[in-house]
């Protein structure tokens, strides 16, 4: 019998699409591909990236596993963890770990969402006796004492983001503390907690402005402070980013001061979103923004802290949520942001848009992959598939003010002005067959 | 391993063009543990050696030192197979850059700069075909703008500027020469080929 397409299979669709297009991004050892971020971009070092992408895959192959019970994704989320478990160094850390500045290890706050990622898994495999979670587990655990060991400053009871600079950063501070409070639930080791997780956390809240700030301001989040002080900027995203390890502080201490502060998070990232339901990418004091790069793939992350917090209230993420469904690609992957054009002006962004906007990124679809896979019901789970064709992208484009078109198939993307290639990809290489002057920008 | 933005664009540089050719080998000269480090992370199957006796058809040199430039220079002179090569250099600018402040050994002890790197290769088998330099000239000045106006409280406009500047950090040519870091490219000169 036909049926017709409904939102619930229209979602299937997008989620089997997004699949396949990340199946198209591995190669023999992890995932791949060219990174442009807000603090810089990574268009020469294409090669695999061990870093914040595998939190959003491994936790969507999970969602996926639990919707459908289908075994497939369980084991492409034990594929995604073996790439984690072979790219560990003998000290612990990962190789290629910082996203934008990959190849570079010791990446904040990457490893440890790796070890976040890692540890979901270790739940699921306990719960069906796969003996597998023992690997992972002690993975896990070696990149967290590996963070802490580098990491931690005993003398403000906080995790520094540089071993050298007296530092922190709330949104990394935020995933370490949500994967040691997931490794002492499964090592059962409290201590854990209350020795590194609750004084991260309390570090955290102590960058939040109360409530006699600014009313506009209220309950944002400082981007980082260096000693004693803070930097004033606030990013949605990363606000957003701190919220799941609040939420959860106070689910394991009882303490309502961290749900507390994480609503406050909540109200302050929805406040700043525009009428047309976009995130400005930074906010400053005296209600200055700079709106451009406007995420699309890594919304999945706010998204998710919505929900997290406002479960009964859909109708604070249906617009959100169809923004971000409208940049996906015909490729499946879905658009970076819009606006990159316009990083350094901050005026509305010239058309075609940059090639930067267009460009999927595995560490951004990731974050649209575990909240778009965490929105299924069961049966639209078991429709889900990763092998579809993957149906090719061509997009008028512009970087630099040069005018090109951007073309993905399976194999390979590419940014060509007329018959001059300017960039061209094959999937899975650490690095572009070709890669004009034009693209020496960071 | 810290990583200011001039090593890079510098290490980029270097593994794109030895990508410009996949089926041509590369082989690394690199005395110091800075760069033996930053290679095996991006080139992992490069050999990599502290003399110019390697032999490949492109060659990544890093860097060349003043005790030791023109023996090495010398070794790859000579008309084997190699016919490319990429040179980086540093200036005392790079002194400043983490990778100088931090890392122990620094990334080179008597650096041979642009200049003096320009110079040893004149009249030489190597012709330079392009000198790239990260963070010079008007990028100082679009830096020195966006520290200005952090220290007069507008951040908003400080990032503005910094993005400026990071679009304006790769030079060529003669604007690349007073940069920290520069990357040097060289082909084999064709008589040196048929000689």
């Amino acid at each position: 019998m036909m049926t017709q397409p409904d939102a619930t299979s229209d979602l299937a669709l997008v989620v089997s699409r997004l699949a396949t297009w990340l199946q198209s991004m591995r190669g023999p050892h992890g995932y791949t591909g060219p990174v442009p971020h807000w603090w810089q971009s990574s268009l020469h070092y294409t090669g695999i990236g061990i870093d914040w992408r595998y939190e959003g895959i491994i936790t969507g192959y999970l969602h996926l596993y639990r919707a459908s019970d289908n075994a497939h994704w369980l084991a492409r989320a034990c594929q995604a963890a073996d790439d984690i478990a072979r790219a560990q160094l003998p000290d612990g850390s990962l190789q290629a770990s910082s996203f934008e500045r990959n190849p570079l290890p010791n990446g904040t706050p990457h490893e440890a969402a790796c070890a976040l990622a890692l540890l979901r898994l270790v739940v699921v495999l306990q719960a069906v006796a796969d003996l597998r979670w023992q690997g992972y587990l002690a993975v896990a655990g070696r990149i967290i004492g590996r963070q802490l060991s580098r990491l931690w400053d005993a003398s403000v009871r906080a995790v520094r983001d540089d071993p050298d600079v007296p530092s922190f950063v709330p949104n990394k501070a935020a995933t370490l503390a949500e994967a040691i409070i997931l490794l002492a639930q499964i090592s059962h080791s409290p201590t854990l907690i209350s020795d590194y997780a609750v004084p991260i956390l309390d570090t955290i809240i102590a960058h939040q402005l109360p409530d006699t700030a600014d009313p506009r301001y209220v309950g944002a989040i400082y981007q980082n402070s260096f000693g004693s002080q803070p930097v004033p900027k606030f990013f949605p995203l990363y606000i957003a980013r701190c919220i799941p390890a609040l939420a959860l502080g106070t689910q394991v201490t009882g303490e309502p001061r961290y749900q507390r502060a994480a609503l406050q998070a909540l109200a302050f990232v929805l406040r700043w979103r525009t009428p047309d339901v976009r995130f400005p990418q930074v906010v400053y004091p005296h209600q200055r923004v700079n709106r451009y790069p406007q995420w699309i793939a890594a919304v999945g992350d706010i998204l998710h802290a919505i929900q997290l917090l406002a479960p009964e209230r859909p109708d604070l993420r249906a617009a959100s949520q169809a923004w971000l469904v409208r940049g996906q690609l015909p490729s499946g992957g879905i658009r970076t942001a819009h606006g990159f054009a316009a990083q350094i002006s901050q005026r509305t962004p010239p058309a075609p848009p940059d090639l930067r906007d267009l460009l999927p990124v595995c560490g951004w679809n990731d974050k649209a992959f575990a909240y778009l896979t965490s929105q299924l019901m069961p049966q639209a789970a078991q429709a889900v598939r990763d092998d579809l064709p993957l149906e090719p992208s061509t997009h008028a484009c512009q970087l630099r003010g040069v005018l090109g078109t951007y073309e993905e198939d399976q194999q390979q993307l590419s940014f060509r002005q007329g018959a001059r290639m300017l960039y061209l990809w094959r999937k899975g290489a650490a690095v572009p067959d070709v890669c004009d002057p034009v693209l020496y920008l960071k | 391993m810290p990583g200011s933005l001039e090593y890079q664009y510098a290490l980029d540089l270097c593994l794109l063009m030895s990508s410009a050719a996949p089926s041509q080998a590369v082989a690394i000269i690199a005395q110091r543990p800075f760069y033996r480090a930053a290679f095996a992370l991006r080139l992992p199957h490069a050999p990599i050696s502290p003399t110019g006796t390697s032999a490949a058809p492109r060659l990544i040199w890093a860097e060349p030192e003043q005790p030791t430039a023109a023996a090495v220079l010398a070794q790859l002179s000579q008309p084997e197979v190699s016919q490319s090569l990429c040179i980086i250099t540093s200036n005392w600018l790079a002194r400043r850059l983490p990778e100088w402040r931090t890392a122990s050994p620094a990334p080179a002890h008597a650096p041979l700069g642009i200049t003096g790197t320009l110079r040893l290769l004149r009249g030489t088998a190597w012709h330079v075909t392009q000198v790239y330099g990260f963070h010079a000239g008007v990028s100082i000045v679009y830096g020195v703008i966006g520290q200005v106006w952090h220290r007069l409280h507008r951040p908003d406009l400080a990032d503005r500027w910094h993005f400026r500047m990071q679009a304006a950090y790769v030079q060529c040519g003669w604007r690349a020469w007073p940069a920290p870091v520069s990357v040097v490219l060289a082909r084999r000169a064709r008589a040196a080929q048929s000689g």
